[in-house]
């Protein structure tokens, strides 16, 4: 599971450098997972991780 | 491009912060509703089945509940700024197929349980059928200036697009294991939205991208 989290969490960092608009979808996903999943944090922070690891890759590069 | 961190900023972050201020709030209805109408006109039978699917929620059907949120998140999205574009819809369609595909599946699993697939399909084959005919300019001998300037103009992306999204998910919705069974949740929280969306930003605004770059022609989008 944690590692479906990183997944979505590269996946959801790349969508929104191509359209920021999908960070409403990110939103949604650590919405989800704050309400209902029993791992909450440990997933929280799997899916904020591969979203900083794109941001900071691509901000580091520029 | 190292060093760009300004133009890259500017790119990324501050043109949009600019951009979704030019629409008074006031205005939003009028222009949700001229991009709406057209797609709706087409595709009514799909958002029928969506609302259906949210109505569904309210009766204790947790995976359409899961559904219903994110097409309200996705809404929000697409109503970032009040254009209302018809690309930016392609951010609803995800949920909304998800939605109608699933309440599909549902019913006709529960009113027909040997043949549930086979009716499924010959509904979903009537709803592709409706809108390849209601597209059917698109399929025609008409030149590609021709179809480009319709393209854009009247019915910008949606048909040949969410048709294209049906395709691909029913099939794996058909696989009831995977969205009706235990695994519902975690298949539809965390496996389908990530792929969709990389799918959708990606695939299909890089394809429309190309498609105009190839034809010669600039399109502010």
């Amino acid at each position: 599971m944690l590692s479906w989290g990183f997944i979505s969490g590269l996946l959801l960092g790349v969508s929104c450098l191509f359209k920021q608009v999908a960070i409403v979808n990110g939103a949604f996903i650590f919405l989800y997972l704050t309400v209902k999943k029993p791992r909450r944090i440990p997933l929280m922070l799997s899916v904020a991780a591969g979203m900083g690891t794109i941001l900071l890759a691509t901000g580091g590069y520029f | 491009m190292a060093g760009a961190w300004k133009e890259f900023y500017d790119s990324v972050i501050g043109y949009n912060l600019n951009y979704v201020n030019s629409i008074q709030l006031a205005d939003y209805p009028k222009q949700f509703w001229q991009a709406f109408y057209p797609q709706f006109q087409t595709f009514w039978p799909v958002y029928l089945l969506a609302t259906l699917g949210i109505l569904s929620s309210f009766r204790s059907k947790s995976s359409f509940r899961i559904l219903a949120g994110w097409l309200l998140f996705s809404v929000v999205g697409i109503a970032i700024g009040g254009y209302f574009r018809g690309h930016y819809f392609i951010q609803i369609f995800p949920a909304i197929v998800l939605l109608a595909t699933s309440y599909l599946v549902l019913e006709t699993s529960q009113r027909w349980p040997r043949n549930s697939v086979a009716v499924s399909a010959v509904i979903v084959g009537l709803i592709v059928a409706w809108g390849v005919w209601r597209g059917s300019w698109y399929y025609g001998t008409a030149s590609p200036d021709e179809k480009l300037s319709r393209y854009m103009a009247r019915t910008p992306l949606l048909s040949p697009c969410l048709q294209g999204v049906i395709s691909l998910i029913t099939p794996v919705l058909w696989t009831k294991s995977l969205c009706l069974g235990p695994n519902r949740r975690s298949f539809i929280t965390q496996i389908v939205p990530a792929p969709v969306d990389i799918f959708l930003f990606i695939h299909c605004y890089g394809s429309l991208k190309i498609l105009l770059n190839a034809s010669g022609k600039f399109y502010q989008i």
